[in-house]
Order: structure tokens, then sequence, then C-alpha cells
């Protein structure tokens, strides 16, 4: 086998297994290192949903089109990893109605398929949606493991010979002159501090990515965006519900397994890793989760957590809600480290596609020609992560 | 609230482990994990334990708390009701570093059957209900007292394998069963579903697979692999 470029993915959440598994299609040397447990950052915490897109069909199109792409290849490379009942966005009041063509004709721009059910329709797929249920959309969501599928990423990736190293903190750039030559790592196992050596370093540390970015004297516009969610104790509907209204705070429950998710807020924080929950958020989810299914109102919580969105900066501030959740792939040779990416934004669902384009953009940098295989691998089970560690 | 926490510490190389004490105020509401997440954070940068999904669903978060398995995410610090908490990691498992353990052993287990995530549940997909947690194999005092037992999770999970095979390894998950270290070592003493997080029950698979197996009612047929619905 010749010898081949090595490439360092910082970050072991959606993005580095997605990105990991890319590289290793094209025949890359890839090394992956994760400060703590794959997926422990943003990725873990995500409710679940694998979006149909319809969510962003009026507010962002680029977004729910790459979504309902990536929601059937998902399930063609990964079947057996998401509840695949659909989802249903609802109108409970007259004001929701009022979204509904705009709705449809986005959904309908975008590819994503649709079916308008009248309010006896809706409450028989769904018996526990509010009796003031006008009508629903049927819409292809579905619910993935959050953690699981990036371990089917994880665990090809590795059977294609990446090394993937969690608990393996990077703690600093190491610089040859000028030249970008690896990181310096602290090995929390072992207590010991490595420098591991790579022709190409991608930081995909998602909300952390501006930490990361200071370490090598780069600039990387994403901000954390949090926001919180709640689990509670029992499983109220089949499938995923939304709210037929502009994308706002507490409009969506996903069952899970016995539990159900409900999210989610949004507001702009500095550290990911200092995220205090504003108490006020939790009775704004469970209310508006109440709106749509009043079960909920009998229901114990059984957790309330936070995870930081890692979401493109744009020039405008604002909640958070309006900042694109599209991706970009950053190449920082414009800022004299040309060894260096930064692929930053995106969503659980469109993780392979966001690693489909920062491999694009590597192997171009390195001058290789090695098209992108992901679309057509399909992914080892996920139970090879550990089982076959 | 105010709180002691004393968390068990060990790297590879160490000649034995020790307890680390820390002193925290933490918000009211604050589970096991975000104390953890805290210490992390402000006092021990390379305290090593595994968390994901902070809802009871990925299965990595399990330890010992004050003595009884508990995931740590959904575990609140009030109901505990001590302001000491010891923080170890979960039993019967060789450790890894601190509070995480090697488990690829059990794990490696559920990957031979190719335990599924997905049943079928009346016309709805749902994700199985055991998350792997390895908290049942922790209170297990026959694993304690015989590690080669391969204990509660991975034999209920082969009951729901040979119950649906759907795309997994029966045939794998009957062996499992049917070895020494199989449902014949269990000895009923249900610790396993005592702290199970989930209520997989999984003493009742065990020993339900235990009385199909003895009374001749896992048949040959059953071993069979079957495809999934789409053909994988």
């Amino acid at each position: 086998m010749s010898a081949s470029f090595h490439v360092l993915i910082i970050g072991g959440g959606a993005t580095g297994a997605a990105l990991a598994h890319d590289l290793t299609l094209r025949g890359l040397q890839v090394t992956l290192v994760e400060r703590y447990e794959v997926t422990s950052g943003t990725t873990g915490r995500h409710h679940g949903l694998l979006h149909s897109g319809a969510r962003y069909a009026v507010t962002d199109p680029e977004a729910a089109r790459e979504c309902i792409q990536e929601n059937l290849l998902l399930r063609r490379i990964a079947p057996g990893t998401f509840e695949e009942n659909g989802g249903l966005f609802v109108a409970v009041e007259d004001a929701d109605l009022d979204y509904l063509d705009a709705f449809l004709e986005g959904c309908a721009a975008a590819g994503i398929p649709t079916r308008v059910l009248t309010r006896e329709e809706a409450l028989r797929l769904e018996p526990a949606l509010s009796p003031q249920t006008r009508l629903a959309v049927w819409v292809p969501d579905a619910v993935m493991d959050a953690m699981r599928l990036p371990l089917r990423f994880l665990a090809t990736a590795r059977y294609h010979g990446a090394h993937i190293r969690p608990f393996t903190e990077v703690v600093d750039m190491v610089f040859h002159g000028r030249d970008l030559a690896g990181v310096r790592v602290q090995n929390h196992i072992t207590g010991r501090e490595e420098v591991l050596t790579a022709d190409i370093v991608v930081n995909a540390a998602g909300p952390w990515a501006g930490q990361i970015g200071q370490m090598a004297g780069v600039h990387v516009p994403v901000r954390p965006s949090p926001g919180v969610l709640v689990a509670i104790d029992r499983r109220v509907t089949h499938r995923v519900i939304n709210r037929l209204h502009p994308p706002g705070d507490g409009d969506i429950l996903v069952p899970q397994r016995v539990f159900t998710v409900l999210g989610t807020t949004t507001w702009l924080a500095e550290d990911p890793d200092r995220l205090a929950i504003p108490p006020e958020h939790v009775a704004r989810i469970w209310n508006a989760a109440a709106a749509m299914v009043p079960a909920v109102r009998q229901a114990r919580v059984l957790s309330v957590w936070a995870a930081a969105r890692p979401l493109v900066d744009a020039p405008a501030t604002g909640s958070g809600r309006e900042l694109s959740r599209s991706f970009r792939v950053l190449h920082h040779r414009n800022e004299g480290v040309p060894a260096l990416f930064s692929v930053i934004g995106g969503k659980a669902t469109t993780a392979r596609l966001m690693a489909e384009a920062a491999g694009e953009a590597i192997v171009h940098a390195l001058g290789l020609d090695a098209p992108c295989r992901s679309r057509d691998v399909p992914l080892l089970p996920h139970t090879a992560y550990w089982g076959e560690g | 609230m105010h709180l002691t926490l004393r968390i068990f510490r060990y790297k590879p190389g160490w000649p034995h482990a020790r307890y680390d004490t820390f002193n925290l105020d933490l918000p009211d509401q604050a589970t096991v994990l975000e104390a953890l997440q805290t210490v992390r954070r402000d006092h021990a940068r390379d305290l090593v334990f595994r968390h994901s999904c902070h809802h009871a669903s990925c299965g990595t978060c399990g330890v010992r708390v004050n003595g009884v398995e508990r995931l740590a995410c959904i575990t609140r610090l009030t109901d505990l009701g001590t302001d000491t908490v010891i923080v170890e990691p979960l039993a019967n498992f060789p450790v890894l570093a601190d509070l995480a353990v090697d488990w690829r052993g059990f794990h490696g287990r559920f990957h031979a059957m190719r335990f599924p995530l997905v049943h079928q549940q009346g016309g709805e997909q749902i994700f199985e209900r055991c998350i792997t947690c390895g908290l049942c194999l922790s209170a297990c005092p026959t694993v304690a007292r015989r590690p080669s037992f391969f204990g509660p999770a991975v034999l209920a999970a082969a009951h729901r394998v040979l119950e649906e095979p759907r795309g997994a390894r029966p045939a794998v998950a009957y062996r499992l069963a049917q070895d020494t270290e199989g449902v014949w070592a269990c000895r009923g003493i249900l610790a396993c579903s005592a702290v199970c997080p989930l209520d997989v029950d999984p003493a009742a698979r065990l020993l339900g697979l235990r009385a199909a197996l003895a009374r001749g009612r896992v048949s040959p047929s059953m071993l069979q692999e079957t495809a999934l619905p789409n053909g994988s």
C-alpha cells in the first residue's frame, strides 16, 4: 500500500465521525481525537429528530432540501437506526392555519412529501393530540438514536483503518516554523502528553470550534447557541409531533423508546461548557408541548438538560433562531495556515453531507483524485463500535 | 445546594485506586452527571467518565452512587438523602480509568448476536428498551463471584433476539443462552431487575428463556437468520 496523507480530526461528534468515514473511503489515513467520550458534546444530547426538512421549508429552503435528501440516504446506508414512524405538523389554533399554504408550498419545492390530514384522521393516528386540533400534515420525519448513528460511522471508519482516540484532548497546535505540523494532546487515560503529527488537521469541534481555532491563531465564526430539552417518563405519541407555525420555542415532541423528548429553546452563549438552564425555559417547553398533547401534563420529568448548537455566525445579531443552520467548510490558507480546515454548523441529519463537502475540499487541496463514496457504502452496526474494539 | 463529592480515581499503572474529595455548590435540581461535569471543568480536567444523551437513552453514564447502580444523568442529588456522595465505576468490569470501565467483552456479546436497535410493536417501530448500560451486570452478585457468567443484560437480549430475530443472529443468541455460563448459571437473585432504569426486567426475560429452553420450546427453525424487510 502506497504512503497516503494523514488527516487528524479534532472532535468525535457527528461531524468528526462522518468525516472519518468519508476520508477513509477516499483512501486517506485518519486519526480522530475526542477530548471525552465520543458524542458527549452536542451530538449525543439532541432530541434525535431525523429531519424531513419540513421545519425549514418556509424559512430556509436550502436546509430543507439538504435534510430530505440526507433523510432518505441515511435510511438506505444505515437501516435499523431509526424509529421510522413519520411525523405530524399540527394546527391547534386558527392562527396556525395561516401557515399551511406557505408550509405545503415550501415542502413541495424542497421535495418533501406531505399529506394533509383532517382533524378526525389526525386523532385516529394520534389519539393523544389536543381536541383543539384543526388539522395535521404528515411528513417523513423519523427518530434516530443520537449516539448510535455516529457510532456506526466511527465503527465503519475504524474498520477501514481509522484510529479513533477518545479521552484524548487537544491542548495546543504544533507548528514547525510557520507550518502547522500537528497537535499536542493530553491522554486522559494514561495522564501523558503526546504529539500527533498530520498532513492536514480538521477542526470539527462543534461549538468549541472557536476555541480550537484560537490555538492556531485563526478566527472560526461559530456561535454556541444552546437550547433546553426536557425528557418525560412516558411515550405519549407514536410519532414526532411538531407545531404548524414558524419555527419557535417548544414546538416539538420526539418519542424515543418509552420516553418523550420535548424541545426546545434558543439563546446565545460564550462558553459551551458553562450553560445555566433558564428555569422559565422549562415551563415554556412544557406548556407548548401540552398545547399539542395534553397528556404531557400527567407526566413526570425524567431529565432537563442543555446542549449548545454550533451555529455559523452571520453579521446580523439576533436570538439565535435567525442564524442559518446550514454549514460551512473553511480552509484557513488565507489566514496562513493551509494545513487547517474547520467544518462548522450543521445538524445531525446532515452530518454525512458536511463530511462529503469537507472531504472534497481536503482532497482538492491535496491534489488527489479521490471521489466521495459515503452515499453508497452501508455502515457497520452500532454494536461494532465497542463490540469489536 | 452544598455537596461533598468523593470520586474514585484510577489510571492504568497506579498501584492502587484513591478517592478525591470535592466540595461543590450546585443548583437544587442538579444531577450526579452535572456534578461530575462541574468537577471536570473546574477541578480535575483529567477526570474520565462517560456521558452522551443526558436522558437515559445512550446507556453510557452508568456508575455506582453511594453503592447503588444508577444512570448519572437522571439521578438527582436531592433524591439521595445525603450531601455526601460517593461515585464509583460499575462493578464486575475492569476499570479503564476513573469512572469508565472496559466493557468491550460485554458489548462484544451484543455485537455477536447483532442485537438490533429497533423492533416492531404493532404498526410502530420503537427502539429496544435495553440501552446496554450494564447496571444490571454490576448489581449481579452471581457475576461478582463467577465473572465468566454472561449475566442479565446479554441473556435478556438473547431472549429478545430469539423472540424477534429480524436481521439478528438467533443461532448465536441460542449458543450464548445454552452455554454453561448462560441462563443455567443464574441463581435467581433478581438484583438486576431492581436496578434497571428502563424496566426491562432482565430477570424475567432470562428466567423465561431458561424455562422455554428447558421445555424444548426453542426450535431449530427459530435459529435461522432472517433478513430485514428491506432486504438488508
